[in-house]
């Protein structure tokens, strides 16, 4: 089985940590995959992934197309989430969210993830679990990247999968 | 007397561990009670091994928490006051079996 990262534009890392990591390849946004926010005029957000925290911005981004969301407050919007799963988007947990935090800042952070992950999966919205990382230094393997995924609710079997096949399935190369 | 399980993790650090292999131990050992907490080390029950070259080392733990372990590692982002991430890269039943470890 092969895994897959996702990590933000300024992460500059040697290609063969990717390999130490057991990683098959980790790609970079606004590289590999686009990366959409507050796209006014509607362009180019098609096949990208879309960043926010307001619901209705992240509604209209999902209605023109964006393959996959990642909610940066993981607030649970029902309405957002109702055109989510009709558009067979995809949901990024960015793992960073937990590990760039500290103290309790990082367990408000681990709680809302576990919500709005149960909330996904009770719906059958697909999650992918990535570790979104600014510098290597937030970068993880795909064995702490799966416990990760546990740690907000996925049983071992689901995180090997979103690893796997949900993140490759976003970045359309 | 049943033998308890044990697994045994590769590591490696972002940066060079410089300080004696015991103070290096001592230090890992407060940082993971830190990140993973009492109760749960005590299911862990971590020990390093060895160090292997400048910046990786081998710390076992038990079978069932080995996983609680992996978790530690990826929570700490520092070593004493090193910024510092952990990698963990394998785990297997044997020292050997970790090849390069």
């Amino acid at each position: 089985m092969d895994f897959y990262d996702i990590a933000s534009e300024s992460c500059s890392f040697d290609e063969k940590l990717a390999e130490r990591l057991g990683l098959k390849k980790i790609f970079v946004l606004n590289r590999d995959v686009r990366a959409v926010g507050n796209e006014s005029q509607n362009r180019n957000i098609e096949g990208g992934i879309a960043f926010g925290r307001d619901p209705n911005q992240l509604l209209n981004l999902v209605k023109h197309g964006a393959a996959a969301v990642a909610i940066t407050d993981s607030h649970v919007d029902k309405k957002l989430m109702a055109e989510i799963k009709e558009r067979n988007c995809t949901i990024i947990m960015p793992m960073s969210a937990i590990t760039a935090s500290y103290g309790l800042q990082r367990s408000h952070n681990i709680y809302k993830m576990a919500k709005l992950f149960a909330f996904a999966r009770k719906k059958g919205i697909e999650v992918a679990f990535t570790s979104m990382a600014k510098t290597p230094m937030y970068l993880n393997s795909y064995i702490q990247l799966i416990e990760l995924a546990k740690l907000v609710g996925a049983d071992d079997a689901y995180a090997r999968y979103s690893l796997s096949k949900v993140t490759k399935s976003i970045v359309k190369t | 007397m049943m033998r308890d399980k044990k697994r045994y993790v590769l590591v490696e650090t972002t940066s060079r561990i410089n300080a004696d292999p015991n103070e290096f131990g001592t230090s890992l050992y407060k940082e993971i009670i830190r990140c993973i907490g009492e109760s749960s080390y005590h299911k862990v029950n971590p020990r390093l091994v060895k160090l292997v070259g400048d910046n990786r080392f081998v710390i076992r733990s038990s079978l069932e928490g080995t996983g609680q372990l992996v978790l530690a590692f990826a929570l700490m982002k520092r070593l004493g006051d090193i910024p510092t991430a952990f990698y963990t890269l394998k785990s297997s039943g044997t020292i050997k079996a970790l090849g390069n470890g």
